[in-house]
């Protein structure tokens, strides 16, 4: 009693109100700051693009200020935005970067927000803050008309390892998937068999002459050039010879990437159908009728889906809020603060 | 016929006679003396191709012990899962001047390829067998590749830690650039031809020209009948050589094979 009672234990008291009082302010949303990030995608259109997921998603409560294509965009926080102003001052964002120099910068200090390919993933040292959306973007391979034989196309969905893919070239990220909705968005991927069956795949192509089991495989983007490769040696396999090739057009089969567009099912399956040149499914309202939809477009195998990827971002400890981007990928970074100066 | 001339046309023959005995005694002498002087030649000439091609033998070797000896190998053979590792094989491959690099694990499962990264989690059965691989040293070894089989010369190390193994494959390709890399003496020249198709196939020569496949050929497939090692002396035209005197004559190559 004599302890609490004496002038030392009032002053002690106060420093850690004091302390307490600084660190809730530190932590408190604030007005103010630029948020600086880095992505991999360029834009080069004379104006700011103004459909689509990551900047595009800025306009809701952002204004351009500044914009040089294929380079740098810098916004402004709108003082009109329908859900109040942002607390960021400005968003500076640096298009062209790739993901390990991206890595490198966040790692160093220099900007906010980064992509993480899968690679960068792993290389996150332990307590990195990290941001993920639902698996959103569906990695499929797509059959040009060019290549008639349904034996061919089926030979290559069934010797295509999968998991081999994710373990080790995606470092596990996402899922994998032989259905074009992911299991949360559906309920039901998990129906699709994703098991390797070479024996059958090599069954199906035995009798066809070798120039119809030569096949070009194309890629556009260079950081999914090792899937190509790997699904060109499973297809050795089965006796099929795949050559990567880096022009997507005019390549007898695609690896595209396709975003999931919506968090209705129903939505989602007709958008990605679109997205990959399928016919239109018809409606369903029921997840039975839904299933039987999906499983109807990937019928004689035009499209083979092979995985849910999620979007990745590492984030800069001084970037304060709830996570700035929704399960489907969407920038959202109006409630988003930053502490400290420039990184 | 006089006596006289018959003692003339005696004394001729023999003259005659004798000039060629010693002609002949001289020529064959001669030409042995200098077959002799060929034949030491090419041995000397064979033997420091040998040579070289056993020092190049011994720097793979070094290498590959060297990685399998490295942390990052120990650290890899200890790991309870691989996929980190799949792009390791490349960074140690250039590290260490290795055209051939894989990392394999005790069951011959690929973690990492140089050469072909997509290949990992493939088998790699020759690797699997039984073999005392540090007293093998550097051997030939049918290489697949991406783009096609060749023939390497390999070296495999192990690395063990905490019960566990991992096989250290590597090499390099013989082919054009590891002939261009080694040292020979003036105006020698090496082919290699690589023994993949079951008879002589023209693709497999590498560092000949055009005008030495017809040549080349018979021996090749001596080689390839008798499974031996062979020497021929060949007689090639020396042309389209520029500052050569002695354009378009005909001088003798020494070719050696073996199998």
């Amino acid at each position: 009693m004599r302890l609490m009672s004496s002038p030392w234990f009032a002053a002690c008291n106060l420093a850690l109100v004091a302390l307490a009082a600084t660190a809730a302010a530190a932590t408190r949303p604030h007005y103010g700051g630029t948020l600086y990030v880095e992505m991999r995608q360029s834009f080069e259109t004379p104006d700011p693009p103004t459909s689509g997921y990551g900047m595009p998603d800025l306009a809701r409560a952002f204004v351009i200020t500044s914009w040089e294509a294929g380079r740098r965009a810098v916004y402004a926080a709108d003082e009109n935005a329908p859900g109040g102003r942002p607390f960021l001052d400005s968003v500076e964002i640096e298009m062209a970067r790739p993901l390990r120099d991206q890595s490198i910068d966040l790692e160093v200090g220099k900007t906010d927000l980064v992509e993480l390919g899968s690679s960068e993933v792993r290389r996150q040292p332990a307590g990195r803050k990290v941001w993920s959306s639902a698996p959103v973007r569906l990695v499929a391979l797509v059959f040009s008309a060019r290549v008639e034989d349904a034996r061919i196309r089926e030979a290559l969905a069934l010797v295509v390892d999968r998991a081999a893919i994710h373990n080790v070239l995606l470092q596990r990220q996402g899922e994998v998937s032989a259905a074009l909705l992911p299991q949360w968005l559906s309920g039901y991927a998990f129906l699709f068999a994703t098991a390797v069956d070479s024996a059958r795949a090599r069954t199906l192509v035995a009798g066809l002459p070798a120039a119809v089991r030569a096949i070009s495989l194309g890629v556009e983007d260079a950081s999914a050039r090792p899937i190509a490769e790997r699904i060109a040696l499973n297809a050795r396999d089965a006796g099929l010879a795949v050559s990567v090739v880096s022009q997507a057009a005019g390549a007898d089969v695609r690896l595209v990437e396709v975003r999931i567009g919506s968090l209705d099912p129903a939505l989602a399956l007709a958008g990605t159908a679109a997205a990959l040149g399928l016919s239109e499914p018809p409606r369903a309202d029921t997840p039975g009728a839904l299933y039987s939809a999906e499983r109807a477009l990937l019928e004689g195998f035009r499209v083979i889906p092979l995985f849910h990827l999620p979007d990745v971002y590492g984030v800069n400890p001084r970037v304060k809020g709830r996570p700035g981007i929704t399960p489907l990928g969407e920038w959202r970074f109006e409630n988003l603060w930053v502490e400290g100066g420039r990184p | 016929m006089t006596f006289r001339t018959r003692l003339l046309l005696i004394f001729t023959v023999a003259v005659v006679a004798s000039v060629a005995l010693v002609e002949w005694l001289v020529t064959d002498s001669t030409r042995q003396a200098f077959e002799r002087a060929e034949t030491q030649r090419v041995n000397g000439l064979v033997s420091q191709f040998r040579k070289q091609f056993a020092q190049r033998g011994q720097e793979i070797v070094r290498a590959v012990n060297g990685i399998a000896a490295s942390e990052a190998a120990v650290n890899i053979a200890i790991s309870a899962d691989y996929s980190p590792y799949y792009n390791e094989a490349a960074s140690l491959a250039a590290a260490h001047g290795l055209g051939l690099l894989e990392l394999v694990a005790n069951d011959g499962t690929i973690v990492s390829s140089a050469e072909w990264p997509a290949r990992f989690g493939y088998k790699e059965e020759w690797l699997a067998e039984p073999a005392d691989w540090e007293s093998r040293g550097a051997f030939l070894q049918r290489q697949e590749l991406p783009d096609g089989v060749t023939v390497s010369l390999m070296a495999v190390g192990t690395a063990s830690a905490g019960g566990r193994q991992l096989y250290v494959a590597g090499g390099q390709r013989l082919d054009r650039e590891f002939l261009s890399s080694l040292v020979l003496p003036e105006g020698m020249r090496v082919l290699l031809y690589r023994n993949l198709e079951p008879g002589f196939s023209p693709s497999e020569l590498v560092g000949g020209r055009a005008e030495d496949l017809p040549r080349v050929r018979p021996l090749i497939e001596q080689v390839q009948q008798r499974k031996r090692e062979l020497s021929r002396t060949l007689e090639v035209v020396r042309s389209r050589r520029p500052f050569t005197p002695c354009r378009s004559r005909a001088t003798r190559t020494i070719c050696w094979a073996c199998c």
